[in-house]
């Protein structure tokens, strides 16, 4: 069969709308996911016991299953149970709760590199526990793991194509449907491989963008 | 600088995608006239025949926990290496695998369900029909379903990219598609509530509703009837007119009205037995 992309061409606004797709649950997913990874950072390092190990539980069961089987368990498993959710909040809460679970771990790495004489200087300073924690530690530790905070984001990205499985309609998705139709696997999906790369490379440009810019000193 | 090696990167990616399509039209062919060349020969030297069959489409095939597979596709393979006096090796596959199976020369036929639409024979080579199915609707008990045209406005769950994804479009454009990449899924969408009703093939649907009392289908008479082939590449002559001698023959003898009666408990559709009848 001859290689032909210039018949794949018409279908690209079909594919850039599955591209959206992607993007929208991953920028949502990488922000709630991060908050919520810093809160479990922070019950696993907490006082009371019970917390620590929600937290540690959290962490090893979101980050040891891989999130295809955790969109099936929310996708189909959860009607048993009586929880219905459509494809984009279940693929929306299944990498929310994986993230959490890998950011947690890449903020601790973050925020236990920070020198504990900043902190031993902030309360000789008079400075509150949540004062310290906002400004003299969180700050300089996210500087620290941006490299990894920004790989975290690309390989999100890359994980939403499992949302194709339960039925959401972003990129891969959409690749996987021109080709049933067309048959021209190789164009499809190099062009569609493409959208991926020139998008994560966008990622990755803002990213070093905001290392000069944000976290210049 | 970031910009510009990103500019930089995106041109050649670019110029290199205009680049092959400008010599779209330099490819090779794939197989030929030439007996010596074609796949039937290669099967005979190999002494091997290689099937793509589903495993997930009881009772047409089904591979089951040990690893083999049964059903009616299954026999049909059987007895075409058994014509040609060869071992058979069965390889599963899915509907997006099935001509990439043959491109990358991994099997030398496919008898997957393989419904020989126009589009589709603009790229793969279909033999003769063997088959036909039709498509059938199932929902749960108590849904507002009582013949095909209730499903216009409903969302309808389909296997990507099968016929029933496009009976779905074409005849029904109001219904909302929901497209799953295994049958299981589709299945599964209607139970768990996902969807208001899938549209799969009759014999499914029907497998589907006895097994589940929760469920209810329609699937008498099929809808949109459609003839199932035999997969190859395109342009193997020798190859396909041996594989259409062999369905003929499969079905002048009744061999192919057994099968489908032995594992679909209905005849071979006239349609299609009309094939075997010499004219």
């Amino acid at each position: 069969m001859t290689i032909n992309f210039a018949a794949v061409l018409p279908y690209l606004p079909v594919m850039l709308r599955g591209l959206a797709i992607s993007l929208e649950v991953t920028v949502l997913s990488f922000f709630i996911g991060s908050v919520l990874g810093i809160f479990v950072y922070l019950g696993r390092r907490s006082t009371f016991a019970p917390l620590r190990w929600l937290g540690y539980a959290f962490v090893e069961v979101f980050r040891n299953t891989p999130l295809l089987v955790q969109l099936y368990l929310i996708y189909f498993g959860l009607p048993q149970v009586g929880i219905n959710l459509d494809p984009f909040w279940s693929t929306l809460a299944g990498m929310t709760l994986n993230n959490a679970a890998y950011t947690s771990e890449i903020f601790r790495a973050g925020i236990e590199s920070v020198p504990n004489g900043l902190v031993e200087a902030a309360g000789a300073l008079g400075m509150r526990y949540l004062q310290t924690f906002r400004f003299i530690v969180l700050k300089p530790a996210i500087r620290n793991v941006l490299p990894s905070l920004t790989n975290q984001f690309i390989v999100l990205f890359l994980f939403s194509s499992v949302g194709s499985v339960i039925s959401l309609n972003e990129l891969t998705s959409a690749l996987a449907d021109l080709n049933q139709r067309t048959l021209r696997t190789l164009e499809i999906f190099t062009i569609g491989g493409l959208l991926y790369f020139l998008a994560s490379a966008v990622i990755a440009g803002s990213s070093r963008l905001a290392e000069r810019f944000l976290f210049r000193w | 600088m970031v910009t510009r090696k990103l500019a930089a990167l995106a041109a050649v990616l670019l110029a290199g995608t205009l680049g092959l399509s400008a010599c779209s039209n330099g490819s090779s062919g794939t197989g030929s006239s030439n007996p010596a060349d074609s796949q039937l020969n290669k099967v005979l030297k190999a002494g091997t025949l290689r099937v793509a069959v589903l495993p997930d489409f009881p009772p047409w095939a089904v591979q089951k926990s040990d690893g083999s597979f049964q059903g009616y596709e299954i026999d049909i393979a059987h007895e075409l290496a058994d014509s040609l006096g060869v071992k058979l090796k069965l390889v599963p596959t899915d509907g997006d695998s099935r001509l990439p199976l043959l491109q990358s020369n991994r099997v030398d036929v496919n008898i997957s369900a393989w419904t020989a639409t126009n589009e589709r024979a603009q790229t793969a080579g279909f033999t003769i029909p063997y088959d036909a199915h039709g498509a059938g609707v199932l929902f749960k008990k108590g849904a507002s379903i009582k013949s095909y045209q209730d499903i216009a406005g409903k969302t309808v769950s389909v296997a990507r990219g099968s016929t029933n994804d496009t009976i779905l479009t074409t005849d029904f454009p109001s219904a909302k598609p929901v497209r799953f990449d295994a049958i299981s899924d589709v299945i599964s969408a209607v139970k768990t509530g996902k969807v208001d009703a899938a549209l799969e093939s009759s014999y499914t649907v029907a497998q589907a509703a006895k097994q589940d009392p929760s469920l209810q289908a329609i699937s008498q008479p099929p809808l949109d009837p459609q003839l199932v082939s035999m997969g190859v590449l395109p342009g193997d002559q020798v190859w396909m007119n041996y594989l259409n001698n062999f369905i003929r023959n499969l079905i002048a003898s009744g061999e192919d009205n057994k099968l489908h009666e032995k594992w679909l408990h209905e005849p071979l559709a006239s349609i299609v037995s009309v094939q075997g009848n010499a004219a």
